[in-house]
C-alpha cells in the first residue's frame, strides 16, 4: 500500500475510534454550596468535607459538611415547594421527569466518570449499568406521574409530602434515583443527603436539575456525615424518612423516629445465600456466583455473599472457581478492562481486613487471588472466598461489603433452604439448577424479598426491589415502589 | 344465694386457659348510678409469660396455615361466619348488657361483623391477584412479585368496644396466611369468652388465632420487644406513649409496626400491610 495512503487511513481510524474515557476528564468543582431552593446556595455551615478519589487517594474536591441550620432551610425550600408540585398536572410533573432522564442519558459519560473517580467503581460498571439505570429509573417513574389513580381502585391517592432521604455510597447516582423519581411523579418534594464518600455525583446531579428548570425546591441537596443525615431524616417538616444503608443505622432512625409521624422506608443490609445444584450448567453459575459477590467490590447489599454449593459437585465447582477468580483485573477502576475497582474509602478497606483477620483466626480456609498486582496506591483488596465455615461463624452471619464470599456446603434441597434462611437478613437469593420444579418449590420457601433464578445482580426500574426481615421494608422499583411515597384513604368495604 | 363468680379464660394454642400469673381483674357492668357497681366477672390479667408461651404456639401454627391453600382458609373463614350467625342471642345480651350498646345498634353491629367476615372468607383467594404483577424487565427474564404472609401479628384493640373492629383486623390479618394475637383490653376484654368459642368450634387450627386480655398497658410493650412478633398493629386511637415505647422496641428487630389513622379502612391495605413481596427472576435464556 502507497505510504501516504496507509497514513491517511491510520489517521481516519484513529479519528474514528471514541477516545478512551479515562482521557475526557470530568470537570470536577469544589462545592462551597448546597443545592436548596434551585440555586447552589452558600452553606451556613463552615465545615468542609474531602472527596477523595479510592484509586489514588488524591483529594478530587472538598464540599459542605452540612448543620441543622442548612438542613433547616432545605427542609423548609421542600415544604413550601411542595404543594405547588403537587398541584401540577400529573402530566406536566412527567415531563419534567422524562427531561431529567433524558439530560441524563446526554451527560451519561461525564457522569459514569466522576462517578467511577469519587467512589471507585469500575468504569465499565458506571458506564455500563449505573448510568443506563439512572436514567431509565426517571424514565419509567416519569409515565406514573399522570396515572396514579390506577394504584388504588375507589380509593384516593394523594402524595405523602415532604421526603427525607439518606442514601448510600455503593451505587450514588443509582440510589438517588430510586429514591427522587417515584418521590417526584406521586407528587412530594425531596431533600436528599448523598453519602460522605460519595457527595460529587448527586451535586453535578443537582446542575442538571437546574438546567431542565426543575421548580425551586422540589428537590433540595445537602451534603454532610452521619450529623447532617441524623438531622434531616428525623427533622420536624418530615413526612416521609427513606434511608438505604446499613442495618444499625437503620435501627437508630426508626429509634429517633419513633412516636413522629413520619412514614418509614428502609432498604438495609443483607447476607443473601446463592445456591448451586449439582444439576445445574456449572460455567453458568460460576458466571452468576462471581457476579454475585464481586459486582461493585461486594458494595452491594444484595450480593450474593453466602454460597451454598452441594456436596456432590464442591470440588469441581471451587476449582473452576478459583480458576475464574484468578483472571479477575483488579486494579485502576477507570481502564476499561478492569473488573474490580477500589475499595470506596479507607474505613471500609480496614473494615474488610479486620473481618477477613477474623475468619482466618477462627480456623477457616481463606482463598484469594494471587496473579494480579494490586496498585501501591490507593485501597484495593483481593476477590477472595472463605470455606469450610461453621453457619455460625462471623464470616457467614455478618455483611462483609467487600469482595469476600462464604462458602459452605449442602445435601439436600431442605438443607439449602435452611441454611440459606438461617440469617437475619432476607434481602435476596439465587438458585441454580436446571429444574424448574425445583425452582419454583425454592423461591416459595426462601425467605427473602428478590430471588434470582439462574442468573444474580439483575436490576431494572419495573422490578421492585427489597427485603424481608432485618434487610428492611418498603419496595423500591416497579409499581410497589410507589406506595411508600403516597397515602391511600377510602374505603373499599 | 351467693352467685358464683366465674373467670373468663384466655384463649391460647387452641386452648382455654388462666393466666400463668395467677392474676384477674374485675369486669365491671357498666351502669348509670356511680356508686352502685356490680362484678360481671373476672377476666384474666395477661403476662409477660403468657405472651412468650402464646407466641411459641402461635408461630408453631404458622407453617401448616400459611401453607394450606387459600381457598381453604377462606372455607374456614366462612365457618367462623356460620357459627358466628349462630350465636345472635348471646352476642346481643353481651354488647347490650356489658357492652354498653342499645340493642338497635348492637344489632346492626352484629350484621356488620358477619359481613366483615364473609368478606374475608371471599378474600383469601384474591388479595394476591390485586397487588401482584408480571414486571417488564429489559432483557431475557420472566420477573414477578407476589405476595407471602410475614407471620405472627399481635393486633391492639381499641380503647372502646367495637366487636366489628377486633374481627376486621383480626380476619386481615389471618386471611393471607398469618396467625395473630389479639389482644382485648378491660373495655374489649368481656367478648374474649364469645369470640374464642366461635374460634375453637369453627376450624381454625389451634394457635391461628389467640386472645388475651389484660386491663393495662404493659402488654403491648412487651409485645413489641418480643422478637419472635414480626408485626404489629396499632390502632388509630393508641396513645403517643404507647406508640413511641412499641416503636423504639420493634426498631432492634425491625418489626413491621403500623399505626393506623382514622380514615385508613381500606382492606386492602390491611391486607397487605403485614405481606412481604417477593420479587423473582428467572432467567429465560436457554
Amino acid at each position: 500500500m502507497n505510504k501516504d495512503i496507509e497514513n491517511v487511513f491510520q489517521e481516519n481510524f484513529i479519528k474514528s475510534m471514541s477516545p478512551a474515557l479515562e482521557s475526557h476528564p470530568v470537570q470536577i468543582d469544589n462545592y462551597g454550596t448546597l443545592f436548596i431552593n434551585g440555586k447552589f446556595t452558600k452553606a451556613n455551615s463552615r465545615k468542609r468535607i474531602k472527596s477523595i478519589n479510592p484509586a489514588n487517594e488524591k483529594v478530587l474536591a472538598e464540599f459542605v459538611d452540612a448543620n441543622e441550620k442548612d438542613v433547616d432551610s432545605a427542609m423548609v425550600a421542600a415544604t413550601k415547594a411542595q404543594v405547588k408540585w403537587a398541584k401540577l398536572p400529573g402530566s406536566e410533573r412527567a415531563k419534567y421527569l422524562f427531561k431529567i432522564a433524558r439530560l441524563i442519558q446526554e451527560n451519561s459519560r461525564e457522569l459514569a466518570v466522576l462517578e467511577t473517580m469519587d467512589g471507585g467503581k469500575p468504569i465499565k460498571e458506571s458506564r455500563d449499568v449505573d448510568l443506563p439505570l439512572v436514567a431509565a429509573h426517571f424514565f419509567y417513574y416519569a409515565g406514573w406521574a399522570d396515572k396514579l389513580k390506577y394504584l388504588a381502585t375507589g380509593a384516593t391517592v394523594s402524595p405523602v409530602g415532604v421526603c427525607a432521604q439518606v442514601i448510600p455510597w455503593n451505587f450514588p447516582l443509582m440510589m438517588a434515583a430510586w429514591k427522587i423519581a417515584p418521590a417526584l411523579a406521586a407528587g412530594n418534594t425531596v431533600v436528599i443527603k448523598p453519602a460522605e464518600s460519595t457527595s460529587l455525583s448527586l451535586l453535578k446531579l443537582a446542575e442538571l436539575f437546574q438546567q431542565i428548570n426543575l421548580p425551586p425546591g422540589v428537590v433540595n441537596v445537602v451534603t454532610g456525615g452521619g450529623a447532617t443525615g441524623a438531622a434531616l431524616i428525623s427533622h420536624k417538616l418530615a413526612n416521609k424518612a427513606a434511608f438505604t444503608g446499613s442495618t444499625s443505622v437503620g435501627k437508630q432512625i426508626l429509634r429517633a423516629n419513633a412516636g413522629k409521624n413520619i412514614k418509614g422506608t428502609m432498604e438495609l443490609g443483607g447476607k443473601s445465600a446463592n445456591i448451586v445444584f449439582a444439576d445445574c450448567a456449572i460455567d453458568q453459575a460460576i458466571e452468576g456466583v462471581v457476579a454475585g459477590i464481586y459486582f461493585n467490590q461486594g458494595h452491594v447489599c444484595c450480593a450474593g455473599s453466602r454460597l451454598l454449593i452441594q456436596e456432590s459437585i464442591e470440588q469441581e465447582f471451587l476449582k473452576k472457581l478459583q480458576k475464574r477468580i484468578a483472571q479477575l483485573r483488579v486494579g485502576n477502576p477507570l481502564d476499561k478492562n478492569t473488573d474490580i475497582g477500589a475499595i470506596n474509602s479507607k474505613e471500609q478497606l480496614i473494615t474488610i481486613k479486620k473481618l477477613v483477620a477474623n475468619g482466618i483466626e477462627q480456623g477457616c480456609e481463606y482463598y484469594q487471588a494471587e496473579t494480579s498486582k494490586l496498585p501501591t496506591k490507593g485501597y484495593y483488596h483481593q476477590p477472595s472466598y472463605f470455606r469450610g465455615l461453621a453457619s455460625g461463624s462471623t464470616i457467614n452471619r455478618v455483611e462483609i461489603f467487600g469482595p469476600v464470599l462464604a462458602v459452605s456446603t449442602f445435601r439436600t434441597v431442605n438443607e439449602a433452604i435452611i441454611k440459606a434462611n438461617d440469617s437475619r437478613f432476607g434481602l435476596a437469593a439465587g438458585v441454580w439448577t436446571s429444574k424448574p420444579s425445583r425452582v419454583h418449590f425454592l423461591t416459595q420457601k426462601l425467605k427473602a424479598g428478590i430471588i434470582w433464578t439462574n442468573t444474580y445482580n439483575n436490576f431494572d426500574p419495573t422490578s421492585p426491589f427489597g427485603g424481608f426481615k432485618e434487610s428492611g421494608f418498603g419496595r423500591e422499583g416497579g409499581w410497589h415502589g410507589l406506595f411508600p411515597y403516597v397515602n391511600i384513604k377510602g374505603a373499599n368495604k | 344465694m351467693n352467685q358464683v363468680l366465674k373467670t373468663i379464660k384466655m384463649f391460647s394454642g387452641g386452648k382455654f386457659i388462666r393466666s400463668e400469673s395467677g392474676r384477674v381483674f374485675e369486669f365491671y357492668q357498666p351502669s348509670k348510678s356511680s356508686t352502685k357497681k356490680t362484678i360481671w366477672a373476672n377476666v384474666c390479667e395477661c403476662s409477660k409469660k403468657d405472651i412468650r408461651n402464646t407466641v411459641e404456639l402461635a408461630n408453631k401454627s404458622f407453617g401448616g396455615w400459611s401453607e394450606r391453600t387459600p381457598y381453604n382458609r377462606g372455607q374456614i373463614l366462612y365457618r367462623v361466619a356460620e357459627i358466628f350467625q349462630a350465636r345472635e342471642p348471646e352476642f346481643l345480651q353481651l354488647a347490650t348488657k356489658l357492652g354498653g350498646l342499645k340493642k338497635s345498634i348492637a344489632k346492626a353491629e352484629f350484621e356488620k361483623c358477619i359481613n366483615t367476615i364473609v368478606f374475608y372468607a371471599g378474600f383469601t383467594d384474591k388479595y394476591s391477584q390485586l397487588l401482584s404483577s408480571v414486571n417488564p424487565v429489559q432483557g431475557n427474564f420472566l420477573n414477578y412479585t407476589n405476595l407471602f404472609p410475614l407471620g405472627l401479628v399481635a393486633i391492639q384493640s381499641k380503647k372502646t368496644f367495637s366487636c366489628n373492629e377486633i374481627i376486621d383486623k383480626l380476619c386481615a390479618v389471618i386471611c393471607s396466611g398469618n396467625v395473630a394475637i389479639q389482644f382485648l383490653n378491660k373495655k374489649n376484654s368481656f367478648i374474649c369468652a364469645f369470640l374464642s368459642e366461635i374460634f375453637a368450634t369453627s376450624d381454625i387450627p389451634p394457635g391461628v388465632i389467640n386472645i388475651l386480655t389484660h386491663s393495662g398497658d404493659e402488654v403491648l410493650k412487651h409485645a413489641s420487644a418480643h422478637m419472635e412478633i414480626p408485626g404489629l398493629l396499632l390502632t388509630s386511637d393508641c396513645s403517643k406513649e404507647i406508640k413511641v415505647v412499641c416503636q423504639e422496641n420493634g426498631a432492634d428487630h425491625l418489626k413491621r409496626i403500623n399505626c393506623l389513622t382514622k380514615n385508613q379502612v381500606d382492606s386492602l391495605q390491611l391486607v397487605s400491610m403485614f405481606t412481604e413481596s417477593k420479587t423473582v427472576w428467572a432467567s429465560t435464556g436457554i
